[in-house]
């Protein structure tokens, strides 16, 4: 017997409250295990045009967790369609294409080429705004709404916005999302650090990089708690899921899914692990997911 | 897709050999490594506490009954795994990459001990119909940030007499004496895998010789299967390779630092 693990985020229904992080996953896993188990496919975060990203070191373990600096490299959003996001298509699981701009306009020209090609997109907010000083478009409500309406005029497509962990008002900015038309939240992206080695020099070429893993599952738990006081629209947990008591802990804070990146690196089939875990958690306790997610009365 | 043709899951360890900062571990061979071949790669973690949190990459040394990696202890990774003994349970997921595919001979082999597992996989399957040429370091040189005791002289003695195993033909030389060396052969084929200074006069002579071949990369991963761009290597013409999806490339395809 398998218990009920659909959930539904807006408009779209998953038969299983667990996906890839944008970033950390890709059709190579195809060979490990079976992609149609989970609840959604998310491509690497995908620009206007195409982008080296940056130079190596990109990634270090540091705290427990890892730091990476890959900087968006892509294919840009032409040959990604044609050459990309084709092959996703083979697959059930709805397609959630990540897309990140360096400007507003940017933000609405991708949503509209998109239209039609994926079935949800991750607004990826975390990205820096060059017309506001490189400052991070989730830092600021106004910047946040902006970037979020551009999308919405642009598509009709369910609008899941991914946050930044390092926001001075993350409920202003997590209402500005809702007030713009985002149809979900995903809560979070990684947190910006520093590391350096022993010479004193920083680890990462770029300098400073996102910390992810477990180190930052209280900040994020944090995160999708103080959201689901603020907005009515679905959350999607994610920072430090590697474990059932991840998902249980997201799922107790408000989110009604959770993305997984960092531990899909420790394990390949973390994921899997997880849905089978929450099959047998649900079994045992005769209950469906939904009846786990408890969203917190604003 | 075909999922299932990489396995990842736990296996256990059925012999383990540690001498002058090398492992040789011998693991339980999963039914995804029937058709593996030596010098394709797994990603080995251990279970303990210790270990960081990303598996490291190895190279298949041969495969049979079970399944043959070796490793130079060269970091945190490789220290933790370097603990690994009989009946202990390691993380694996594999096989993974691409293969030296030589197609003429004879074929020549340079390594180092700092990535010996690629060209020794190599080396096995030719048996002994290959020249190596292995380039030694300075002999005080320590390898091993975790063991002083270990010096380059212990881990290039021991990584060498896993060559001269092979039956291969093999010729130590230093990095200043490489270029003499390389130059007095004649390959009609070369496959490489060694550090950057190492593989940046290789490509040189190879390259004015007109001599073609391959070499095996090396870099931290995370993914192993292409998604998340970490493992990258800069190319001659000014682009990156994913090493994971090699990570056997032309040889004159990557920019070495000399």
């Amino acid at each position: 017997m398998t218990a009920d693990l659909s959930v539904t985020i807006g408009a779209i229904t998953l038969k299983a409250p667990i996906m890839p992080a944008s970033g950390t996953f890709g059709l190579g896993y195809g060979r490990v295990f079976d992609l149609n188990r989970l609840g959604a496919l998310v491509p690497k975060t995908i620009t206007l045009s195409p982008r080296e990203g940056h130079p190596p070191p990109r990634l270090t373990e540091e705290a427990g967790g890892l730091m990476n600096a890959i900087g968006i490299p892509s294919v840009g959003v032409e040959a990604a369609i044609h050459d990309v996001f084709s092959r996703y298509k083979a697959f059930e699981p709805p397609l959630v294409v990540s897309i990140s701009g360096d400007t507003v306009e940017e933000f609405g020209a991708l949503t509209a080429r998109l239209d039609g090609v994926a079935d949800a997109l991750e607004v990826n907010l975390s990205c820096p705004n060059l017309e506001a000083g490189g400052q991070a478009f989730a830092l600021d409500p106004d910047a946040t709404e902006r970037a979020v309406a551009a999308c919405r005029r642009a598509t009709r497509l369910p609008l899941w916005c991914k946050l930044a962990p390092h926001a001075g008002r993350p409920q202003e900015v997590a209402k500005a999302a809702e007030a713009a038309g985002g149809d979900a939240l995903i809560l979070a992206n990684t947190l910006l650090a520093y590391a350096v080695d022993e010479a004193g020099a920083p680890r990462l070429a770029n300098r400073t990089g996102g910390l992810s893993g477990r180190p930052v599952k209280p900040v994020a738990l944090r995160l999708v708690d103080e959201a689901a006081r603020a907005v009515a629209i679905p959350l999607i947990g994610c920072g430090g899921v590697f474990t059932l008591r991840d998902v249980l802990d997201y799922f107790c804070a408000g989110a009604s899914a959770v993305a997984v990146g960092t531990a899909t690196f420790h394990r390949a089939t973390t994921m899997v692990g997880l849905i089978d875990a929450l099959d047998h958690h649900c079994t045992t306790k005769g209950v469906a997911v939904a009846d786990l997610v408890a969203r917190r009365p604003s | 897709m075909d999922h299932g043709t990489v396995f990842a899951g736990t296996v256990s360890v059925q012999t383990a050999a540690h001498a002058d900062g090398l492992v040789l571990l011998e693991l339980e061979a999963p039914p995804q490594f029937q058709t593996a071949k030596a010098g394709q790669f797994v990603m080995l973690a251990s279970e303990r506490a210790d270990m960081p949190l990303l598996p490291r990459p190895f190279s298949i040394l041969s495969v049979g009954t079970t399944l043959s990696l070796g490793f130079a202890v060269v970091g945190e990774g490789t220290r933790v795994l370097a603990k690994a003994q009989a009946g202990d349970d390691l993380y694996l997921m594999g096989p993974l990459g691409t293969v030296y595919a030589p197609d003429a001979r004879p074929v020549l082999i340079v390594a180092d001990a700092s990535h010996f597992g690629t060209p020794l996989g190599l080396a096995r399957a030719l048996a002994g119909e290959a020249t190596v040429v292995f380039v030694t370091r300075p002999s005080d040189q320590r390898p091993c940030p975790y063991d002083d005791a270990v010096t380059a002289a212990h881990q290039d003695a021991a990584a060498l007499a896993l060559f001269a195993e092979t039956g291969a033909s093999v010729e130590t030389v230093a990095l200043d004496g490489l270029k003499a060396c390389l130059e007095g052969q004649a390959p009609g084929t070369v496959c490489a895998g060694a550090s950057d200074p190492v593989m940046a006069v290789l490509q040189q002579v190879a390259e004015a010789k007109g001599w073609p071949g391959e070499v095996s990369l090396q870099a931290p991963m995370a993914c192993a299967v292409g998604a998340c761009e970490v493992c990258i290597r800069p190319t001659r013409d000014g682009r990156w390779l994913k090493v994971c999806e090699g990570p056997v490339v032309p040889l004159q395809t990557p920019r070495f630092q000399p």
